[in-house]
């Protein structure tokens, strides 16, 4: 694909950000695949991202699964910019249509991990402002939890129900249509 | 910030996440369903906080309509009906309106409404009695508002709508405390004078016992038997300017501001066909 590669290009010149994690492990990205976090963007932008940018919330294992969201979705983004200019409107809409699917596919694939870890990255997320990577990250719960009962949910949570028995049979009566 | 244990397994999520990232996503009828999870889920649910956070994020990401279908009213006196149904409608999504509110009356039925105000999901169902009722079909809460003060004409109306500076919903209501005859300084009949009241009910305190009428400053002209626009901040009555003791009359708007409670008085520029109903 024309486009992905123009985006790979850009992306080759600019400078490259090292990311440390909890664990001292050191990733080296590109800048735009790093800016997709808003917290590393406003770090780049203060200056003080020489020797590294320590990540003490996010461990290595997290972060190589949130470079390699930011990695995808950064070369989506260049992608749509260059072919925009160097298409015709329907070759351009063909191609958005394409990368689109391909995305989506991708970020079906990245969601198939366990709980620990969809959580782990739900806090990286938030950590370190990546708002698609939450947004979707947090859309599989919230389909997850979708379905379920409230026993259900206070056992995926570890949550102790400290509702006395009468106050939930009035929560219940009031609320029954909602279980039907 | 101190760091995380090493991956985690089983690590559960802050509350600010877990309630306002992930379940603010969820329909209605599943976090009400959800307040039977715990005393903190309750009361986060019910918070007003979450409730507007909802309300954002839905009109943010789907545009519906609430339909009320009501019976023709030729005969106040009657009673108006056994049921009370809204719909859904998402204008674009679909051809078909989606029931989500059916309630039945026992054993008298509702009496006789005037047309339903709505704001943010919430119904206003002023009835001709003078009863009035405030619904919310999502959640399928049903609540009937203290009565007003009474009016010696039967055409009063309500407003209801949102106040951006308390961010609290207010409904507002005009009445007619007495009227008089006076005859024309040149004999020929006589104009009636009306004493006209306003007063405003703040919803959203937590105990409904504290729901109470509070008078307002008077409407400076006879408010019309119509319903009025009711937009953010303020409420756009339909009025007749009377000169005193004159037979001469015409049409203005009141614009009531609930941010210092006063009436501001606007020509009326429409027409009468086109005119503010």
């Amino acid at each position: 694909m024309a486009s992905a590669g123009s985006g790979d290009e850009k992306a080759a010149a600019a400078a490259m950000i090292t990311l440390i994690s909890s664990d001292n492990e050191k990733f080296e990205v590109t800048e735009a695949t790093a800016t997709l976090s808003q917290t590393i963007r406003h770090m780049i932008e203060d200056g003080c991202t020489d020797g590294g940018v320590p990540l003490p919330n996010v461990t290595s294992k997290i972060l190589a699964r949130v470079i390699e969201y930011c990695k995808k979705h950064a070369t989506a983004a260049a992608g749509e910019e260059g072919s925009s200019s160097s298409f015709s409107d329907a070759a351009f809409l063909e191609v958005d249509r394409a990368f689109l699917e391909e995305l989506e596919e991708f970020d079906d694939a990245f969601l198939e991990v366990d709980r620990a870890t969809l959580f782990d990255l739900i806090l990286a997320a938030n950590y370190l402002d990546i708002k698609g990577l939450l947004n979707l990250t947090c859309q599989k719960v919230a389909d997850s939890v979708k379905g379920k009962t409230p026993e259900q949910i206070r056992e995926m949570y570890n949550i102790v129900n400290d509702l006395t028995p009468e106050e939930e049979a009035e929560i219940r009566r009031e609320t029954q249509w909602a279980f039907e | 910030m101190a760091p995380e244990p090493a991956a985690g397994t089983g690590s559960l999520l802050p509350d600010d996440i877990l309630f306002f990232q992930i379940l603010l996503l969820l329909p209605v009828k599943r976090l009400v369903r959800f307040q039977s999870v715990s005393r903190s889920w309750r009361d986060t649910i019910a918070s007003t906080h979450f409730v507007l956070g909802h309300l954002e994020l839905s009109t943010r990401t789907r545009s519906s309509m609430v339909l009320v279908p009501r019976k023709s009213q030729k005969d106040p006196t009657k009673t108006g009906s056994r049921y009370l149904s809204t719909f859904s409608f998402q204008p674009g999504q679909s051809n078909i309106a989606e029931l989500i509110f059916h309630k039945r009356f026992y054993p008298y039925g509702i009496p006789m409404f005037s047309i339903p105000l709505h704001c943010d999901g919430l119904l206003l169902i002023p009835c001709l009695t003078g009863a009035i009722f405030i619904c919310n079909p999502a959640t399928r809460e049903f609540v009937e508002l203290p009565p007003g003060t009474r009016s010696v004409v039967l055409d009063h109306r309500y407003a209801f709508g949102f106040d951006p500076w308390s961010r609290t919903y207010k409904v507002a209501r005009h009445f007619v405390r007495s009227y008089k005859d006076i005859a024309q300084a040149d004999g020929e009949g006589t104009v009636r004078e009306y004493s006209s009241g306003h007063e405003i009910l703040t919803l959203g305190t937590n105990s409904k016992e504290a729901w109470g009428w509070k008078p307002t400053v008077d409407p400076p002209y006879r408010i019309k038997a119509r319903t009025p626009i009711c937009l953010p901040g303020f409420f756009y009555w339909s009025a007749m300017q009377s000169m005193a003791h004159s037979k001469s009359i015409s049409d203005v708007i009141l614009r009531f501001s609930l941010l210092d409670e006063t009436f501001t008085v606007h020509p009326k520029f429409l027409t009468h066909h086109a005119g503010l109903t």
